[in-house]
């Protein structure tokens, strides 16, 4: 029986309904993803390989996986039970997990091409603990997906009960789309601007390198081809001072010039990942999604939202334009490298205009605009400074030897960048705390805003160092959940020890209040229960 | 912020804070005004600190010591202790001077750390926010009746906080006050008592 079958019959009794199964082709999609690992070494063996017994080897593993791939699909069972998605798996040890609508945080969708030539798409459902998501269905119909969605977006309110009842009878996907406004659509002309400013290129110049390392034959390889040119370096750099310098002066059109040359990379790689990107709202939950070979949607409660970073590197500035981007309560920090595998952009490319209307409207208490930003230490630029002045001691140390008496330009050249660096750095930096929010922004050539409400703070610090004691400074933070690795930190360097003090007293009681609160309300963040049988 | 409220900071500029700068904010606080209470380390911490250092030291010591013999090189292996006699003892005196900074306070709002000698930093985790705790004792730890907390969080920073060598019953009684504390304050949802 298909899926479409069991949503007809679920229209009688939409408490418990039937017994579904994933789709009849699921077992390909399945296969792809267990192989896709092995798919592209196993090209390149076949193209380059001196045919080993490897190739054999590989061929048992595929068959044993496809075998695996067919029991475990065919074997997938989920249930909508009330309030909650029942899921049974498993081939040799089934599992049976129950799923509280409540508990679910955030849904991502992924669609490639294949999944649009059988209209089916992949569905994980995760919450906020644990490392693994919560369900995974690979793959089910869209519109059964459109279903589970909309059926996910009611649970958490049930007040809207009997509207979710005649939404979910019609089941289709065009009645979903009009019930989520777009916050933000981009443009084609937008995300080319995107490309323009991201540097994603660099993505598939590594990608080249790496695979290019590992199939290059012999008299190609890396090394190989790179000791010529390496070679005139050290030849340039034995000669007198001043060829050193030229040569050193050489690299800077030379980077530019790379960098330009990779834009048109980016681009290509921008509009993959974000052709036609979408921020949508309805109800509770807030969903992105993107993409132009593989479409991607993820999703989230939108009072998970735990942090906004809000960024406007150098070129963005000259096209008028900001990114903005969020921190979900959802702790899979390992996952970080996969921007589009969650809830992560909110704008990937905006105007400043965009972009404050986008947060008043998500929620008007982490706006950037109207705030009473408070400079930093009079003091913090020269702490800035410190750091140019170490790059430049260190760099004038490793280029003594071939530039002698010249060393002095690039010394030179660096501190002066680390002047006009770190005076415009402290002049743009600047925090802010209402009662409500605390906000930071920093940043010379590329600018960033963060903020945080107070609730969903896990724990504030105070920080100092011994060269903040010798200038009476200190370091003020605000951790909170989720925050990736990578993104600017809510951590303000550099205030006046007595701001800093106080600033921290009120950042505790307060914290304290309405962490107390917002814990009273929300519900339990645990992972939902499972079983297992043999 | 509002600058004239600027009260005159209370405790940091003194280079030893002893007490206090929270309880008054304690007062203003919503919470039931219990009082605060200090958890200091137990007075041996320095002590068992420095056993452990002593041991960790023995090891590089008698490899360089066989080294230096079997080098024939008789003159150096006193001079290798006298350096770790020297180096053990300054570590001997930051211990001192680190136990002394270590602060534990527990007030209605929450957990206020405060340590460091030359970098110092105050961690405050408000209690709804601790996730789970746990109190571990080593065997030297328990000949001498200590033991360290660990407190977790699940926010990105300062997942995990350890306090080292608190007084095993002082320990166990944070602990106790944290576990019961969030209970109340989750009495009706399933409370995953995960806290052991």
């Amino acid at each position: 029986m298909t899926a479409a079958e069991d949503t007809s019959a679920a229209e009688d009794n939409p408490a418990v309904g039937p017994v579904l199964r994933l789709h009849p082709f699921s077992w390909l999609f399945v296969l792809i993803t267990r192989l896709r690992p092995f798919i592209l070494p196993a090209i390149l063996l076949l193209f380059f390989g001196q045919g080993s017994s490897w190739e054999l080897w590989g061929a048992v593993g595929a068959v044993v996986l496809a075998i695996y791939a067919l029991i475990y699909s065919f074997g997938f069972r989920y249930q909508i039970a009330g309030e909650e998605l029942l899921v049974r798996e498993g081939v040799i040890f089934r599992t049976e997990r129950h799923v509280p609508f409540s508990r679910v945080q955030s849904v991502v969708q992924k669609r490639n091409v294949l999944h649009l030539l059988f209209q089916v798409t992949e569905l994980r459902l995760e919450s906020a603990g644990g490392t693994k998501p919560e369900a995974v269905m690979n793959v089910i119909p869209v519109a059964e997906a459109e279903r589970l969605e909309l059926l996910l977006r009611h649970g958490a309110t049930t007040a809207a009960d009997s509207d979710a009842g005649s939404d979910l009878d019609s089941a289709s996907a065009s009645a979903t789309e009009a019930a989520a406004e777009p916050l933000l659509r981009l443009p084609t002309s937008e995300v080319l601007r995107l490309g323009l400013i991201s540097n994603r290129g660099w993505i598939v110049v590594g990608m080249f390198f790496g695979l290019w390392w590992q199939l290059a034959p012999e008299d190609w390889q890396l090394w190989r081809l790179a000791r010529e040119p390496l070679g005139q370096l050290f030849n340039i750099w034995g000669a007198d001072p001043a060829t050193a310098l030229e040569g050193l002066m050489w690299l800077v059109p030379i980077a530019i010039g790379f960098g330009l040359l990779l834009k048109p990379l980016s681009m290509v790689m921008t509009l993959l990942m974000f052709h036609d990107f979408r921020l949508l709202r309805s109800a509770s939950r807030l969903g992105a999604e993107s993409g132009l070979l593989t479409r991607r949607s993820a999703s989230a409660r939108a009072d998970r939202i735990q942090r906004l970073v809000m960024r406007a590197p150098i070129l963005a500035r000259l096209l008028g334009r900001r990114t903005l981007a969020c921190d979900v309560a959802v702790q899979r920090q390992d996952d970080n490298a996969d921007e589009l595998g969650r809830l992560h952009w909110l704008a990937p490319i905006a105007t400043p205009a965009a972009t404050d209307r986008l947060i008043a409207e998500l929620d008007p208490a982490m706006a950037f605009a109207d705030r009473q930003w408070q400079p930093l230490h009079r003091d913090a630029w020269r702490r800035e400074l410190k750091g140019w002045v170490i790059a430049a001691l260190i760099a004038g140390v490793v280029l003594w030897f071939p530039l002698r008496h010249l060393t002095v330009v690039p010394v030179l050249a660096l501190l002066i960048l680390g002047w006009f660096g770190s005076r415009g750095w402290a002049r743009f930096a600047a925090w802010s705390w209402d009662g409500r929010a605390l906000s930071y922004r920093a940043g010379w050539l590329v600018r960033e805003w963060t903020t945080a409400l107070i609730a969903n703070g896990h724990s504030a610090s105070l920080r100092e160092s011994p060269f903040d004691r010798r200038r009476g400074m200190a370091t003020i933070g605000l951790s909170t959940q989720g925050a990736g690795r990578m993104l600017f930190p809510l951590r303000i360097p550099y205030l006046p020890m007595v701001t800093a003090r106080q600033l921290h007293r009120e950042l505790t009681t307060t914290m304290a209040a309405a962490v107390a609160g917002a814990v009273g309300r929300s519900a339990p963040t645990g992972r939902s229960g499972s079983r297992r049988a043999s | 912020m509002e600058e004239p409220e600027l009260a005159a900071p209370s405790g940091l500029p003194t280079p030893e804070p002893t007490a206090d700068p929270i309880p008054e904010s304690a007062s203003t606080a919503t919470a039931t005004p219990t009082a605060t209470v200090e958890y200091r380390l137990h007075p041996k911490a320095p002590k068992v600190w420095t056993i452990v250092a002593s041991i960790v030291a023995a090891f590089p010591l008698t490899g360089g010591t066989i080294t230096f013999f079997a080098l024939e090189l008789y003159w150096a292996p006193p001079l290798l202790a006298v350096l770790a006699v020297v180096v053990v003892w300054l570590l001997t005196r930051y211990f001192r001077r680190y136990a002394r900074t270590v602060s534990c306070q527990l007030s209605p709002l929450g957990l206020l750390i405060r340590r460091g000698v030359w970098w110092r930093a105050e961690i405050f985790v408000p209690r709804e926010r601790v996730q789970h705790t746990d109190v571990d004792q080593g065997p030297l730890a328990r000949r001498f009746g200590m033991a360290s907390l660990k407190v977790f969080t699940a926010g990105s920073e300062h997942s995990q906080i350890e306090i080292d060598s608190l007084r095993h019953s002082e320990a166990l009684a944070v602990r106790d006050e944290l576990i019961d504390r969030s209970v109340e304050a989750m009495n009706d949802g399933p409370g995953d008592g995960s806290a052991a």
